[in-house]
């Protein structure tokens, strides 16, 4: 990883050098899977050359005015297992979003707003970004959030800037295994959507202040604060990308989002979805954050029948003492059903297997890499496989995955007390 | 019995044209055209055929939509064919595919030479 990050290159970036998915590269670096020998000689040979495949004509970048180090908006390897995708105009922009990691498993999530846009106001941007990267490097405990805002404006007014922001620190919660706190406020910046599920809910993710610098009573809006179990996913866009997107009207932009972040497309590539050849009026920015920390995270081949019964018995295991033997048996049916509609769907490839134990329930999740073509239909039908998964899960969700593939996930609840003491 | 991992069913002759067809504890292998060529010609050899399914606590659905197919196909050629000692999972996952009725289920492979 850090060979590839010393190239400044991305997951995405050195698949697409050595021709191969981005989904090995990333089971590669999380130590998850050993590709085959000739596949790693490949890797490393791309990686100490700097070569590989020619980058695509379309995705030669345009020559920028003047270049600046590329800064990663969400570092990898942070603090906490949160992934980031970001996405934004090519075009020179002064709004940024960036997500920095802070001490005692803490992540500080920024999206500023300068006022006016594009070239003109980048050296405002990029001096903002540099304050807030300065401010927070330093530091040995989180911060304060209101303190931050705070010292914040305080620059603003000093260097004459003009902005609109949103500040977020997410930290993970000693109360439950992968709950996290989330505390945030908003100045001028519509707050983002925090959607959680499936089954899915958007709580209010801040209150809107005044735009900064704010002084005074102004400044003291009270920041939200909830403690959130997975899944979440924090959806930031600029007002300029929802302006577009709704075609003028903000509101518009956010359903568009809300609906593509709640719908099967929401794990693919967000330029997928955003990336436009409209001429630009306002800069475009977009950040999605979610949880990606699992209690087991598996990858191996489907057709690797020993792997596949192991995986099995690990999973009754995990939950036959509470559910009991026939409810097991139907659980692990459903997951059987999942495997299944990988081996069909995904060929004899790799299948990934995650689990989690929520306080409600548990979560796998399957994900295979074939051509997604999962229809509704297909979903739905009755004397199918998902019909098994739906008898043995109280919740089926099925979304594409983010290169390719389909993505099966079970919810499976836990027996409420009452109905345990009846028993 | 006693299975590898990578055996969905092991095959023996209890008696001259019998047959019997011991499933693994999990059914969930991928279907391949060796098995289909081996048991569809193990249909058209014997007089009876039993599927052992007393050790099966999952089995993928492909699998039993084939059994009743090898069913219907014994049924068409004259033949006896079974399901034994169905666990209630397997027996409910038949139910879900819509196979409850039309398999025919038993006890233990014994009854199935009386069917």
């Amino acid at each position: 990883m850090l060979a590839r990050r010393r190239r400044g290159w991305t997951q995405k970036e050195l698949a697409r050098r050595v021709g191969r998915s981005q989904t090995i590269i990333s089971h590669f670096e999380a130590g998850r899977m050993k590709p085959a020998p000739s596949v790693l000689r490949e890797i490393e040979s791309v990686l100490a050359e700097g070569g590989g495949l020619p980058v695509r004509e379309a995705e030669r970048a345009v020559s920028p005015v003047f270049s600046l180090p590329d800064l990663p908006a969400v570092p990898e390897g942070g603090s906490l297992p949160v992934r980031g995708d970001s996405w934004q105009r090519p075009e020179q922009s002064g709004d940024f979003m960036l997500c920095l990691p802070l001490p005692r498993e803490t992540i500080l999530v920024a999206a500023v707003d300068v006022a006016g846009h594009g070239t003109a106001v980048l050296p405002s941007a990029l001096y903002l970004q540099g304050w807030l990267r300065g401010w927070t490097g330093g530091l040995t405990t989180p911060p304060r959030l209101q303190s931050l805002v705070e010292e914040f404006c305080r620059e603003l007014s000093r260097v004459k800037i003009d902005a609109g922001g949103y500040f977020a620190l997410i930290s993970r919660s000693r109360g439950a295994a992968h709950a996290v706190s989330y505390e945030a406020v908003a100045y001028g910046f519509r707050p983002p959507l925090l959607i959680l599920g499936p089954p899915f809910r958007t709580p209010k993710s801040a209150d809107l202040g005044p735009p900064l610098p704010a002084t005074g009573a102004d400044l003291s809006i009270s920041p939200v604060r909830l403690d959130r179990l997975p899944p979440w996913r924090l959806v930031l866009a600029s007002d300029g990308l929802l302006s577009r997107l709704g075609e003028g009207q903000e509101e518009r932009g956010l359903r568009f989002l809300q609906q593509w972040q709640t719908g099967p497309a929401r794990d693919e590539f967000p330029e997928r979805h955003l990336a436009t050849g409209v001429p630009l009026t306002d800069d475009e920015s977009f950040l999605l954050l979610q949880w990606t920390g699992w209690d087991m995270d598996q990858a191996f081949a489907i057709a690797d029948d020993a792997e596949r019964h192991r995986l099995l018995r690990t999973l009754g295991q995990k939950v036959e003492d509470a559910l009991g033997p026939r409810r097991t048996a139907a659980f692990l049916q459903a997951v059987v059903e999942a495997m299944s509609n990988a081996r069909r769907h995904g060929g004899e490839g790799i299948v990934t297997v995650r689990f989690r134990e929520e306080p409600e329930c548990w979560r796998v999740e399957v994900e295979d890499e074939g051509p997604d073509n999962v229809g509704e239909k297909q979903i739905e039908r009755s004397e199918s496989g998902f019909a098994l998964m739906r008898r043995g899960a109280q919740a089926v969700d099925v979304r594409k995955g983010r290169e390719r593939g389909t993505v099966v996930s079970l919810i499976l609840e836990k027996p409420l007390p009452e109905v345990e003491s009846r028993a | 019995m006693e299975f590898k991992e990578d055996e969905p069913y092991i095959v023996t002759h209890p008696a001259a044209g019998r047959a019997v067809v011991h499933f693994a504890p999990i059914c969930d292998h991928a279907r391949t055209r060796q098995h289909e060529t081996e048991l569809t010609g193990l249909v058209e050899i014997s007089q009876a055929v039993a599927c052992d399914l007393s050790q099966t606590t999952q089995i993928a659905s492909d699998w039993l939509r084939w059994l009743a197919r090898l069913q219907a196909k014994a049924r068409d050629t004259g033949k006896i064919f079974g399901l034994a000692g169905m666990k209630e999972n397997v027996l409910a996952t038949a139910d879900v595919l819509g196979l409850g009725e039309k398999l025919n289920k038993v006890a233990t492979v014994a009854d199935v030479w009386k069917l």
